[in-house]
């Protein structure tokens, strides 16, 4: 009886003793210090810096506003699940000597607890991306709130402006219009995606330079007449220039082409053709829609369109210690006849071999073009082409000893462009009138 | 002798696995690609084949040790040598311990709580690492298999989400920061195979004597795929150059993950892999020390000597003024210089067993009762 009696005391206390820990062990546990009401948080979705006067920045931002649904937010605990981020402030514009600084400065107008925790854009205005971003770059990536995942821009203008204009034409979540823009450039080809992540490999490692996409403002749209005054003047050419799209309606913001760095400098920009051939030398053109002059209409022009991609990853032969380098670049491309304006009938084999000769030497001259121009006008090499060269250095003090940018100024490059046409639409011949 | 039990073969295995990898998610990684540059994936595996090599002239020696243990019937040299080893391990067990525990609570601080004072974590994890200790290392090795496949899985998932960053450009060069480099760093990082070390104390603990050679060898080859897996990943994601500025390389990876809308933002499951890694392994090596004081001082029960062991880790753990200088004391003493110490004395006590020729039925020490 005793030793039984022992054995329940025993046995008693312990479970005491546990359930005590185990209350006490909750204090610390639900890491109370660091305790985050949603209700006292205000998030940026997007950040915008412009170099300010005397060595200092003006940082934009744009806050989620959350609309409380029926029912009420609640309180307390972390609660909140009812929140939806269904738009942004207006932007506020700050002048600080850090972003850390602006952001403490930005409390003082905003009157919850900013976080970058949620932002998922950042903008450079175009003069702060010529006069160097890195000074910024390494702040961000420091900073525990910010990912490497989020997008980044270079506003034509102002990133403060890029703000103030932008006006979407369907999203109305300013934290889904960025992840928008990705699946737009990605089916385009016109425009790319950044993120912070890799524009910080591209600047520290060698044989690359890093791009950014362009959010373009054209300004004939800022301050547009009424509706009914609207008119694409008779003078104005297609054009794929950044900010200069012949177009009535729309957003102000224009998203193509981008911003090519020399480190962490902006030295040149790409219209959107130009992007499109960036993309499909580094093998990143996933599937787009490009018009060609038909080769087969005399006379008036006529045009076709075919949808382009991949058919294998590009092959780069580089012979690094060449003087001048010599690169030799092959692209397997194919793609499918989406649409033709004259009456040649693509279906033919000569007709379709006509084509894809013409395809061929047309993107061809544009790569081409396009790379020499960075190379030899701007020392770039945003192409990632000298990248697998890597393998032919033995060691990092071969590859530090390599001067790149002297090498660009002559580097010769051949082109080889095999484009097949696989398919020609729903319809075979075209429509003959009577 | 001190009375522990037995452990099994595929527990110890796992058990020697936490402690030698649970240093890969904090700096080591950054700073084996400094070492290496774009080759820094071929150390820790031509730390594996060192290890291998160290382990294959250990192993046997500890299976002649069955049954024994450290203390077993010997002269009075020989207990004056298992002396010297119990308190030249504990020392660097003493160094490891604390700096790992100071760069883990400086890691949490700095990743995952900001706010948080570091004694409200390194208080909770104290108690917990104290708590395990006191079981004893029945009860430690038996959740370390239990959370082995799972944590390992966890560690796989987290490296496969990153493959939408991978660039193969970045393994070349492909000599990295030279071939010599390479080598000799191989050389040093073998002091991540701490297992060697825990085998040596834990053999006794094993009923066969095979399964001793089975788990060392089962955990170096563990230990040495995880370091050269991670490794691996991050200088395919980050670069060489990139990847020798992350103090935390698998958090850092962790964050990267952006596999779509919804597949993102996932390094707060990852945490929980890097706090259980971390807890075995601070576990164990209080376990150890603890042992091998009892051991040395031939009392009869470790459990007594558990917590005041526990606070001088805990407030060694505190000398290191910063974050960076723990790193710093953790890099030179235990990075560099470890397998001094972490193989060294197995080695050495290996030599020395096999030089004499044990003294059975020597002075027999009475049963005690088990801890």
């Amino acid at each position: 009886m005793s030793q039984n009696g022992s054995l329940r005391n025993r046995s008693w206390r312990t479970g005491v003793l546990v359930v005590l820990v185990t209350m006490l062990a909750t204090l610390p546990l639900v890491g109370c210090y660091d305790l985050i009401e949603l209700e006292q948080m205000a998030f940026i979705l997007t950040l915008g810096i412009d170099q300010g006067p005397h060595h200092t920045i003006d940082v934009t931002a744009r806050i989620a506003v959350p609309s409380t649904e029926a029912g009420g937010g609640g309180s307390g605990g972390g609660s909140g699940g009812t929140e939806k981020f269904m738009g942004g402030t207006e932007p506020i514009t700050v002048r600080a000597h850090t972003i850390a600084e602006a952001l403490s400065l930005m409390n003082t107008v905003v009157e919850r607890r900013i976080s970058l925790i949620h932002l998922n854009t950042i903008v450079f205005g175009e003069k702060t991306a010529k006069a160097g971003v890195i000074s910024y770059i390494r702040s961000l990536a420091r900073m525990r709130e910010v990912r490497r995942t989020i997008s980044m821009f270079v506003a034509t203008s102002t990133a403060r402006e890029a703000f103030l204009t932008n006006k979407p034409v369907i999203e109305k979540s300013i934290a889904r219009w960025s992840v928008d823009l990705d699946q737009v450039a990605k089916s385009t080809g016109i425009s790319l995606t950044e993120r912070l992540h890799d524009f910080i490999i591209a600047t520290e490692t060698p044989f690359s330079d890093p791009v950014i996409p362009f959010i373009a403002i054209n300004k004939e749209k800022v301050g547009e007449k009424p509706e009914k005054e609207k008119k694409i003047p008779e003078d104005q050419q297609v054009s794929f220039e950044p900010g200069k799209v012949a177009r009535v309606g729309g957003n102000v913001h224009e998203y193509l082409g981008v911003a090519i760095f020399r480190g962490d400098k902006m030295v040149a920009a790409l219209n959107g053709i130009d992007t499109r051939m960036l993309l499909a030398i580094r093998g990143e053109l996933k599937r787009t829609q490009m018009d060609f002059p038909d080769p087969k209409e005399q006379g008036e022009v006529k045009y076709v369109a075919l949808e382009l991609k991949h058919a294998r990853s590009p092959k780069v032969e580089i012979d690094v210690q060449a003087q001048p380098v010599r690169i030799r670049l092959t692209e397997k491309l194919e793609g499918d006849l989406i649409a033709s304006q004259g009456e040649t009938d693509y279906s033919v084999p000569e007709n379709m071999e006509t084509l894809e000769k013409a395809v061929r030497k047309h993107i061809e001259e544009q790569q081409v073009k396009l790379i020499e121009r960075l190379y030899h006008e701007h020392q770039v090499e945003p192409f990632a082409l000298f990248q697998r060269a890597r393998s032919q250095f033995l060691s990092y003090g071969e590859l530090e000893k390599y001067d790149l940018r002297e090498k660009l100024k002559t580097a010769k490059v051949e082109l080889v462009i095999d484009f097949q046409l696989r398919r020609v639409g729903i319809q075979l011949s075209p429509i003959k009138e009577k | 002798m001190v009375k522990t039990g037995h452990i099994g073969r595929k527990e110890t295995a796992a058990l020697c696995m936490m402690v030698g990898t649970a240093d890969v998610f904090l700096h080591y990684p950054q700073q084996i690609s400094l070492m290496g540059g774009s080759a820094a994936w071929m150390i820790p595996l031509l730390s594996m084949g060192i290890a291998f090599v160290v382990w294959w002239f250990v192993g046997p020696t500890l299976v002649a040790l069955q049954g024994e243990g450290l203390s077993g019937n010997r002269s009075h040299r020989a207990r004056w040598l298992v002396l010297l080893f119990s308190l030249l391990t504990v020392g660097a067990l003493l160094i490891d311990m604390s700096t790992t525990m100071r760069l883990f609570t400086e890691t949490v601080i700095a990743t995952v709580l900001p706010r948080s004072p570091i004694s409200f974590i390194a208080v909770p994890l104290l108690l917990v690492v104290l708590y395990y200790a006191y079981v004893g290392i029945e009860g430690l090795s038996r959740v370390a298999a239990l959370l082995a496949v799972p944590l390992l899985s966890g560690l796989a998932v987290l490296l496969l989400l990153n493959f939408n960053w991978v660039k193969f450009d970045f393994l070349f060069p492909f000599f990295g920061r030279g071939g010599v480099q390479v080598a000799l760093s191989g050389l040093v990082v073998t002091s991540v195979f701490k297992n060697i070390l825990l085998l040596t104390v834990l053999g006794s603990l094993l009923r066969k004597g095979e399964d001793v050679q089975k788990a060392g060898y089962w955990s170096i080859l563990m230990i040495g795929l995880v370091y050269t897996g991670v490794t691996l990943m991050l200088l395919l994601t980050f670069s060489a150059d990139g990847a020798q500025r992350a103090p935390f390389p698998l958090y850092q990876l962790g964050r990267l993950v952006y596999a779509g809308t919804f597949v993102q933002r996932l390094e707060s499951a990852f945490v929980f892999i890097w706090v259980a890694m971390a807890l075995l392994k601070l576990a164990a090596e209080l376990w150890v020390m603890v042992y091998l004081v009892a051991t040395a001082c031939r009392l009869p029960q470790y459990r007594p000597l558990v917590f005041p062991i526990g606070l001088i880790v805990f407030g060694l753990s505190f000398l290191p003024g910063s974050y960076t200088e723990a790193m710093e004391l953790n890099t030179k003493w235990m990075l560099m210089w470890g397998s001094v110490l972490f193989h060294g004395v197995p080695v050495s006590l290996a030599i020395w067993l096999r030089l004499q020729k044990p003294k059975r039925g020597g002075r027999h020490e009475p049963e005690r009762k088990p801890a």
